[in-house]
C-alpha cells in the first residue's frame, strides 16, 4: 500500500518548476536581510493556484516543494490564509462570507493569535480576557510569536472569557473571536532578529480594549480551547510538510555535494547519505500518512503528532549531518540558512515535548 | 585541578567577560571587535597571554589561557575565537621568525594593531615584491595586517592590497566577519620558516578550541537551567518536569567530565587533544540545542543570548576541521593504520 497518491506528481512538478523560478538567490537574500514578507511571492503563488484549499494534497505538495527550495519564502507563499480552517470548520455564514471568502480569493491574509508572553505550549494558561459590554466584547491582552502578524488583515484570537471551573478544567471558558487588525486598539509590532525564517512575519500583538462585534465570535463561546486543538491537528500536518521539505533540501544540496566533490565511493559520504535518506522516506510516510486520515475526515491526533515530531526531527538532524560533512562551505551556502530555519520546526505550533505529550497521553487513554 | 594562579585567571577572565562582554554580546555579533574592545582584551593581558614577556607578553601556561578562552566564550563565542587569532594563530607564528617578532608581536599584544591570516587555502603567489591571489574563507577581512605562507616555506606579512570580492553570509562568528578576498600587494616582510604550513591553522590549537566550545555548552547549560527555574508551563516550573530535570542533569555530568579530560591533557599535538576538540564541539552543538529548545519561541531570538551558541557551534565545526581529514589522521594515531574506504 502506498501512503502517497499517485496522481501528485504533476502538481509536484508544477510546484518546483515555481519555486525554483521565483525563489531566486537574490531574492532569499533580500527577504531574509530585510526581515520582509515577500508580498509579491505570496501573490504570485496565489495566481497560479498554489493557494487552493479545495485541493489539500496540492497544497501540502506545494508546501514541501516549496520549503526545499527556501523554507522562509515558502511558507510565506502558502501561509496568507493561515488559521482560516477555524472559520471553515466552525465559523458562521456571515464570517465565512467577511473573513474567509476573500482570503481564498487572494484579496485578504489571515493570522492565527494563540500564544502568550506567559503561555506557548500550555494554551490553557493564556491570559486574554474577552469581556462582554453591551452586545459586544472587549477584548484586552497580548500575543506574541504570531505568524503574519504584520500583514495579516485579521487574526482569530482565542481569549479567557470566563474564568476556568477547576484547576483541572483549564481550557474551559475560552472563546475564539476574529478581530480586524485596522480596529482601534490593535497594535502590532514585529519581531526581528529571529535565527531563520526572516521572511516570514513574526509580530508581537496587543489588543487594548478592542471591541468586537457578537457576530464576530467563532462557533460558540467557550470552545475555543477545542477548536485551537482541532486546528492543530491540520495545521501539524502542514508544520511536518514543511519540515519535511527543509530535510528534502538538505539532502538535495549534500547529494549535490558529494557529485561535484567526487566523493561518490567515499563510505563515510555514502553513510551519511543514506542516513539522512532513510529519515526523509520515513518522514514523508509519516507525514502523508497523517495527512492521508486529515483528508479522508478522519484525523488521527497521535499520527499527526508524530508526523509533526519526527518531521521536524528530521530537519534538523538532516541540515546538521549535511553541514558537518561539507565544512566551509556547507556554512557558507544556503544550506547554512537551512541549518537556521530548520530549528523553529522543532518549537512552532506545538514543541517536540507537547507533541510526545499528545502520543502518549492518547495511547494511554486508549487502554 | 587548577592551581592559584590558574583559577586566578580564571575568576579575572569571568570579570571581564561579565562587564565587557554581557551587554555588548549582540553588538559585537552586529558591529564586530571595536578598537575599544581590543584595547580592553590587550590591558587585560589576554592578546598576549602565552607568549614571551620580552614582547609585552604574560608567560602564562597554556592551561591558564584556555580558562581564559573558555570564560570569554560563555559571553561571545566570537571574541573567544578574535582573542584566539590573534594571539596564538598569529602571534605565534610570527615569533617562530625573530625578525618578524621583534617587528610585529608587541603590537598585537597591545592590540594596536589587529591582524588575520587564511582559515583554509589560499592561492596567493610572490612575485618580485609583490604577492597577488585569492583567499576565499578571510576571517576580520579589514584587518590592519595579513600574515600568510605565499609558498610552503614562505610566511608573508601584508599590509593593505587587500579587496573584498565577496562577503559571506556565515552560520556563525558574524562579528569576525569572513570574506573571499583578492590580494595585490607589496609583501611587508618574507621569512623562511621552517615548519609544515598545514592549511588548517586552527589544527594546531586543538585544546584552546576545546575550551571555546566547552564554553558554549557551559553557557548553553547555565541559562536552560536558570530558564527552566523562572518559567512556568502547564502550573509548574519546567525544571520540575522529569525529562528536562534529567536531560539537563545528564549534560551537566557529561560537561563536567570533558573538562576534566580536556585539562588533563598536556600535549595540542596529541590523539587525546583532537578527541577532546571533537567531543567538545559535539557536545556545544547538541547542548546549544536543547538550550534553544527549552527557551521555546523566546530561544529563536537573537536577544535572549541563546540561539548564537546554536549557530557559532556549528560554524565552529566546520572552521576547525573537515571533519573527514581530522578524523583521519586521528584514525591513524589511534589505530596505526590509514582508513582510505
Amino acid at each position: 500500500m502506498s501512503l502517497i497518491p499517485e496522481n501528485l506528481d504533476e502538481l509536484r512538478g508544477k510546484a518546483r518548476e515555481f519555486a525554483l523560478r521565483e525563489f531566486t538567490e537574490e531574492k532569499i537574500r533580500k527577504y531574509e536581510e530585510e526581515e520582509k514578507y515577500p508580498e509579491e511571492i505570496r501573490r504570485k503563488a496565489f495566481e497560479a493556484g498554489f493557494l487552493d484549499m479545495s485541493n489539500p494534497w496540492g497544497m501540502l505538495v506545494a508546501m514541501e516543494e516549496f520549503c526545499r527550495v527556501d523554507p522562509g519564502l515558502g511558507i510565506s507563499a502558502l501561509s496568507a490564509a493561515f488559521g482560516s480552517e477555524v472559520i471553515m470548520l466552525f465559523g458562521s455564514d456571515y464570517l465565512k462570507k467577511k473573513y474567509l471568502e476573500p482570503v481564498l480569493k487572494g484579496e485578504k491574509i489571515s493570522g492565527f493569535a494563540v500564544t502568550e508572553p506567559s503561555a506557548g505550549s500550555d494554551v490553557a494558561g493564556i491570559r486574554s480576557r474577552l469581556e462582554r459590554r453591551g452586545k459586544g466584547y472587549v477584548l484586552n491582552g497580548e500575543k506574541i510569536f504570531i505568524t503574519n502578524g504584520t500583514v495579516a488583515n485579521h487574526f482569530y484570537v482565542l481569549a479567557r472569557s470566563s474564568p476556568p471551573p477547576s484547576p483541572e478544567k483549564r481550557h474551559h471558558g475560552m472563546t475564539m473571536v476574529v478581530v480586524e487588525s485596522s480596529w482601534p486598539g490593535f497594535e502590532a509590532e514585529q519581531m526581528k532578529g529571529k535565527l531563520g525564517m526572516r521572511a516570514t512575519s513574526t509580530a508581537h500583538l496587543k489588543f487594548r480594549d478592542v471591541e468586537v462585534p457578537e457576530e464576530n465570535v467563532i462557533g460558540e463561546e467557550g470552545k475555543g480551547f477545542y477548536y485551537v486543538m482541532t486546528f492543530f491537528d491540520i495545521s501539524r500536518i502542514h508544520v511536518a510538510t514543511q519540515a519535511l521539505g527543509i530535510a528534502q533540501g538538505a539532502l538535495d544540496m549534500f547529494t549535490e555535494y558529494i557529485i561535484n566533490n567526487g566523493l561518490n565511493n567515499r563510505e563515510t559520504y555514502q553513510f551519511a547519505l543514506a542516513d539522512m535518506a532513510t529519515r526523509v522516506h520515513a518522514a514523508r510516510l509519516l507525514t502523508y500518512d497523517a495527512a492521508d486520515r486529515l483528508f479522508k475526515f478522519a484525523p488521527d491526533p497521535v499520527k499527526t503528532s508524530m508526523a509533526k515530531y519526527f518531521a521536524g526531527e528530521t530537519a534538523v538532524y538532516v541540515t546538521d549531518l549535511a553541514l558537518k560533512y561539507t565544512g566551509m562551505q556547507g556554512v557558507t551556502s544556503k544550506l547554512e540558512k537551512f541549518y537556521r530555519d530548520a530549528k523553529i520546526e522543532e518549537i512552532w505550533e506545538g514543541t517536540n515535548e507537547v507533541e510526545k505529550l499528545v502520543i502518549s497521553r492518547m495511547l494511554l487513554k486508549k487502554r | 585541578m587548577f592551581s592559584e594562579d590558574q583559577l586566578l585567571m580564571r575568576s579575572t577572565a569571568r570579570e571581564f567577560a561579565q562587564r565587557e562582554l554581557a551587554q555588548r554580546a549582540e553588538k559585537i555579533e552586529k558591529e564586530g571587535i571595536d578598537n575599544e574592545l581590543r584595547s580592553k582584551l590587550a590591558s587585560a593581558g589576554f592578546l598576549g597571554a602565552m607568549l614571551p614577556s620580552k614582547y609585552g607578553g604574560s608567560d602564562l601556561d597554556r592551561t591558564s589561557f584556555m580558562l581564559v578562552l573558555q570564560e570569554i566564550s560563555k559571553y561571545s563565542p566570537t571574541t573567544a575565537l578574535f582573542v584566539l587569532l590573534q594571539h596564538s594563530l598569529v602571534g605565534r607564528t610570527l615569533i617562530r621568525d625573530l625578525s618578524l617578532a621583534e617587528s610585529y608581536v608587541q603590537d598585537i599584544v597591545s592590540g594596536k594593531t589587529s591582524w588575520t591570516l587564511p582559515l583554509f587555502q589560499r592561492n596567493l603567489k610572490l612575485d618580485g615584491g609583490r604577492i597577488r591571489g585569492e583567499i576565499p574563507y578571510l576571517p576580520l577581512p579589514r584587518a590592519d595586517f595579513l600574515v600568510s605562507y605565499a609558498d610552503p616555506k614562505t610566511l608573508v606579512v601584508i599590509k593593505g592590497g587587500v579587496t573584498e570580492v565577496r562577503a559571506h553570509h556565515s552560520l556563525g562568528f558574524r562579528g569576525l566577519g569572513l570574506s573571499h578576498v583578492s590580494v595585490d600587494s607589496v609583501a611587508e616582510k618574507l621569512s623562511q620558516v621552517e615548519v609544515d604550513p598545514t592549511p588548517k591553522v586552527l589544527d594546531e590549537a586543538s585544546l584552546e578550541v576545546a575550551a571555546i566550545a566547552l564554553g558554549m555548552a557551559q553557557a548553553s547549560l547555565e541559562r536552560a537551567m536558570d530558564y527552566s527555574k523562572s518559567r512556568r508551563a502547564f502550573n509548574s516550573l519546567l525544571a520540575e518536569f522529569q525529562p528536562l530535570a534529567f536531560q539537563l542533569l545528564e549534560y551537566d555530568a557529561q560537561i563536567k567530565a570533558l573538562e576534566r579530560f580536556i585539562y588533563s591533557i598536556k600535549d595540542n599535538e596529541s590523539l587525546e587533544a583532537g578527541e577532546a576538540k571533537l567531543l567538545s564541539i559535539d557536545l556545544a552543538k547538541r547542548m546549544s540545542r536543547i538550550s534553544l529548545q527549552v527557551h521555546g519561541g523566546y530561544g529563536y531570538f537573537e536577544y535572549t543570548g541563546v540561539e548564537k551558541f546554536y549557530r557559532d557551534s556549528a560554524a565552529l565545526e566546520a572552521m576547525v576541521s573537515d571533519q573527514v581529514g581530522e578524523k583521519v589522521k586521528l584514525s591513524v594515531l589511534l589505530l596505526g593504520v590509514e582508513p582510505k574506504i
